[in-house]
Order: C-alpha cells, then sequence, then structure tokens
C-alpha cells in the first residue's frame, strides 16, 4: 500500500510525464532541426510548471494530501516529483529522442537499411552521407542552441561553460576515478 | 526524506564498489553490467532499512543499530538540532523509483568517460583553438576517426557485417533499422543523424 507521499509523487510523475510525452509525440513534428533542443527545454519547463501547479491544486483541495500534512511535507513531495519527472525526460531524450536525432550510427545503420539485404560500399556509403554532412549539420544545431557564433565565417564558443563542456569535465573526473 | 537519503546514499555506496571493482579488474573498458548488478543487489539492503523502519514506526521492538540511524518524526534528527519538517515524509517508494531511475542516467555519464560525440569534438576543438571556419574544422576531424569507427562498432556489434567488400545490415541490424522506420512515423521526425 502507497503511502500518501508517495501517491502525490506518484500521480504528479504519471500525468506530467504522459503530457510530455504526447507533446513530444503530437508538436515535435513541427520543430526544426535548429530549434529542437529550445523545443526540448520549453517542453521540461512546461512539465515542471504543470507539475507545480498540479501539486498546489492537490495541497488546496486535499487531495491525496491529508489536512494535517504540513506545507514542508507537500512541497518535499513537489520537488521528489519534479526530480522523477525530469530524470525519466533527461533519459527519454539523451537514449531514444537524441540517438534517433543525432547518432551517426543510426544514420549509417538507416542508410544500410534503405538498400537491406543489399549493401553498400564504403565510397557508395559516403556518397549518401559523410563527414561534411555530419559536421554541417552539428554545427547547424550548435547555432541554432547558442552554442557558437558565426562570425566572418569563422565558428567560436559563445559559452565556455557550455553542456557539453561541463559534461566533457564530468568524464574527466570520471574516468580519473575509474582508471586512476 | 529518510529513505530518500538512505537510497541516495546505498547508490553512492554501489558506485563507489563499482568505481573500486573497476580499478582492480576492468581498467580499459566499460562493464555496464557489473554496476547494474551491484545497483540492484544492494537495492536488498534498502528493503531490509525500509522494513525495519516500518517496524520501528509501528511501534515494535528493533535492532539497537537499525534505531540509532532512524530519526522519529517528532524529535531531531538523529538527536542533534532542530526536529526537521521533512524527516518523516513516507516516500518509501518514490524513493525506490529514484533509486531505480540513477542507474541508467549514472550509466550515461559513464558511457561518456570512453565515447566522444562529434557535436563534444568540435566544442572541445573550438575551446582549445578559438575560431575556425567550416574547412578548418574539416581539417582537424578524418573520416577514419569518426566514420569508420561507427562504421566499424556496427559491426563488432553484430549489426551489420562485411561480405563482398560491402557492408550489409545482419538480421538484428535490420530489425533495429525498421523499429527506427516505426519511429520516425510515429513521430514525424526528418531522418537524423
Amino acid at each position: 500500500m502507497l503511502s500518501w507521499a508517495d501517491q502525490v509523487v506518484l500521480v504528479l510523475t504519471i500525468i506530467s510525464v504522459l503530457l510530455f510525452f504526447a507533446a513530444e509525440l503530437i508538436f515535435f513534428r513541427f520543430f526544426s532541426e535548429a530549434t529542437v533542443l529550445k523545443g526540448q527545454m520549453l517542453f521540461l519547463s512546461a512539465g515542471a510548471l504543470i507539475n507545480a501547479l498540479l501539486g498546489a491544486y492537490f495541497f488546496l483541495n486535499h487531495i491525496f494530501i491529508p489536512p494535517e500534512a504540513r506545507w514542508q511535507d507537500a512541497l518535499l513531495c513537489l520537488i521528489i516529483a519534479n526530480i522523477i519527472f525530469d530524470l525519466v525526460a533527461f533519459l527519454y531524450v539523451l537514449c531514444i529522442f537524441g540517438p534517433y536525432e543525432s547518432s551517426l550510427r543510426l544514420r549509417l545503420l538507416r542508410e544500410l537499411g534503405d538498400v537491406y539485404p543489399e549493401g553498400l560500399t564504403r565510397e557508395q556509403l559516403f556518397a549518401r552521407y559523410n563527414l561534411e554532412d555530419v559536421v554541417q549539420r552539428r554545427l547547424g544545431r550548435l547555432l541554432a542552441s547558442q552554442e557558437l557564433v558565426l562570425k566572418e565565417g569563422k565558428y567560436a564558443l559563445r559559452n565556455p561553460h557550455n553542456f557539453f563542456i561541463v559534461s566533457e569535465k564530468v568524464a574527466i573526473w570520471l574516468r580519473r576515478f575509474y582508471v586512476g | 526524506m529518510f529513505y530518500l537519503i538512505t537510497a541516495f546514499l546505498l547508490f553512492l555506496l554501489a558506485v563507489i564498489v563499482h568505481i573500486i571493482w573497476c580499478r582492480l579488474f576492468f581498467r580499459k573498458r566499460l562493464t555496464m553490467g557489473s554496476l547494474v548488478g551491484l545497483a540492484l543487489s544492494f537495492l536488498s539492503v534498502y528493503f531490509f532499512i525500509a522494513s525495519e523502519t516500518e517496524s520501528f514506526q509501528r511501534g515494535h521492538k528493533i535492532d539497537a543499530r537499525s534505531a540509532y540511524f532512524i530519526a522519529r518524526p517528532d524529535q531531531p534528527l538523529l538527536g542533534v538540532g532542530l526536529p526537521s519538517p521533512f524527516w518523516s515524509v513516507p516516500l518509501k517508494f518514490s524513493a525506490l523509483l529514484l533509486y531505480l531511475l540513477f542507474i541508467p542516467v549514472y550509466l550515461i555519464f559513464y558511457f561518456g568517460t570512453r565515447v566522444e560525440s562529434p557535436s563534444k569534438r568540435i566544442l572541445l576543438l573550438l575551446g582549445q583553438k578559438g575560431r575556425l571556419s567550416l574547412k578548418e574544422i574539416l581539417t582537424f576531424l578524418n573520416e577514419e576517426t569518426v566514420m569508420m569507427a561507427r562504421l566499424e562498432d556496427l559491426c563488432r556489434c553484430g549489426y551489420a557485417i562485411i561480405s563482398d567488400n560491402k557492408y550489409r545490415l545482419s538480421k538484428s541490424g535490420g530489425t533495429v533499422a525498421r523499429i527506427l522506420n516505426i519511429y520516425q512515423l510515429i513521430s514525424g521526425r526528418a531522418r537524423g543523424g
């Protein structure tokens, strides 16, 4: 039997995750490749906002939350529901959406899939999708997400502490732990 | 909060044991399965602590060592300081859910210690060199390390095979390609890459 706090967290998480996935499937087809990162941030923020509003509604109307519960307890449930929602959304974006959108391995696999069960030589495969396509596509995305600036035909970092640089620092830190 | 802290500390412990395990036996390769195994085995400790806590809350007599770690809702945290407003919130299932979610999230960062995406390479390159044109960026990246390494990965994982100087999808590769086609149909997104 779940406690009232677990019920609140579970209901808030399920509602926000379902809305997030529904929004992804319905609206994301209209986002261009350049605006895809901004779109994800928008949907994540919307999910968090829905969580907060629903949590406040539950607290004020004593839905799942007993009248004797303190506001701090309700706030903790709301924070945990938001963390779980963010983790689920993060996993979807990084394990399903991200690889589909930007994995080079999956792109090569799909190019081979187009001629399946036949195959392609290395030259034929790279005529369909090559290094220049890969780099141009990524530069376009990074420009749109404002990680980069383009000035006089040259690319430069807009922010030296962007997500990729920070994640690389985390990776170096972790690697040091694992390899020594 | 008690359950959350317990779950977090147990996960941290699983990670520390995994790091020690990897440093002793697997310095040169990723061992994701061992982390999953360790984390899942530490779950039994979580279930034990959770059941002890419930016994304590019901007023049953429990082992003194367990009692030391469990503060009562109306008493100060571990007997020190002011009573914590968050301490007694019963989040046993939520903590379990968080613990299970930590596993794949941590694996993403762990995987990132050995794998470098082209976007990350471009950003690191610009971080080191300053301003670069497309042509200059292309001189720092080559087809062998970016394209061929991934093609070889597909072969190594059994999704593609080389025959008659051609790369062909295996049966499992064909299945993944079909799943991706279905996802494209549902999501309405253009082909990625």
